[in-house]
């Protein structure tokens, strides 16, 4: 079963969101696409241990890793 | 006369609750700062529902209360508060902070160098006590005359 999240280009970095997508990628087949104003993330074939928190800790590597870029 | 009124409407649901924090009020840094001090304890998620507007979802890590979850929201919006202090702040001590900087990197040399300080403090230590073995590093200690 497939989970997707959109983030939003001007809230969250489109490289924080690549490479949060990376540091899961062991844990769920992500795919990435970029779009004008938004990132969408697919995940699929989800480890099912990790499966009902993967998109959350995914997004808040995400937003970490965007503040952080920012300074 | 006006009357003033302080909105905080948030949503709340089992495990998690949202509200839109307007950008006119705070600075978009100012909402990272507060969000970003609260993903060890819940997930946060941004999302933009309008124009200069974002939506704070926060969804709690463990299982919890709907009193818990207020007292999440009151938390945040106490932080985010305090972020938005820190942003103008920092924004309105920006120049006084270059100036600063631009003089301790550029300005002209200190007459006094923290080497001469430690010597200095070194001999006023050993005049006090005399048979203190003297350091190598000290300028004039005689060390540099007894290894030859």
């Amino acid at each position: 079963m497939a989970e997707t999240l959109h983030f939003t280009r001007s809230l969250y970095a489109p490289e924080a969101v690549q490479e949060a997508a990376r540091a899961f990628g062991h844990l769920a087949t992500i795919d990435v696409s970029q779009g004008e104003d938004d990132i969408a993330l697919v995940a699929t074939d989800i480890d099912p241990e990790v499966a009902h928190v993967l998109l959350d800790e995914l997004a808040n590597h995400a937003l970490v890793l965007t503040v952080q870029a920012r300074g | 006369m006006s009357e003033e009124t302080a909105d905080f409407t948030f949503e709340l649901s089992e495990r998690e609750l949202s509200f839109d924090v307007d950008e006119e009020l705070y600075a978009l840094d100012a909402i990272y700062g507060a969000a970003y001090l609260f993903v060890d304890r819940a997930y946060v998620f941004l999302a933009r529902p309008a124009e200069r507007k974002v939506r704070v979802r926060l969804r709690s890590k463990e299982a919890t209360t709907p009193e818990a979850l207020e007292a999440l929201a009151g938390e945040f919006a106490n932080e985010l508060l305090n972020s938005q202090l820190r942003v103008r702040i920092g924004r309105s001590t920006a120049a006084l902070r270059e100036q600063y900087m631009s003089r301790a990197f550029f300005g002209q040399q200190q007459s006094s160098t923290i080497a001469e300080l430690l010597a200095e403090l070194d001999a006023e230590e050993m005049a006090e006590e005399p048979l203190e073995v003297p350091v190598p590093w000290a300028k004039g200690s005689g060390a540099e005359a007894s290894d030859g």
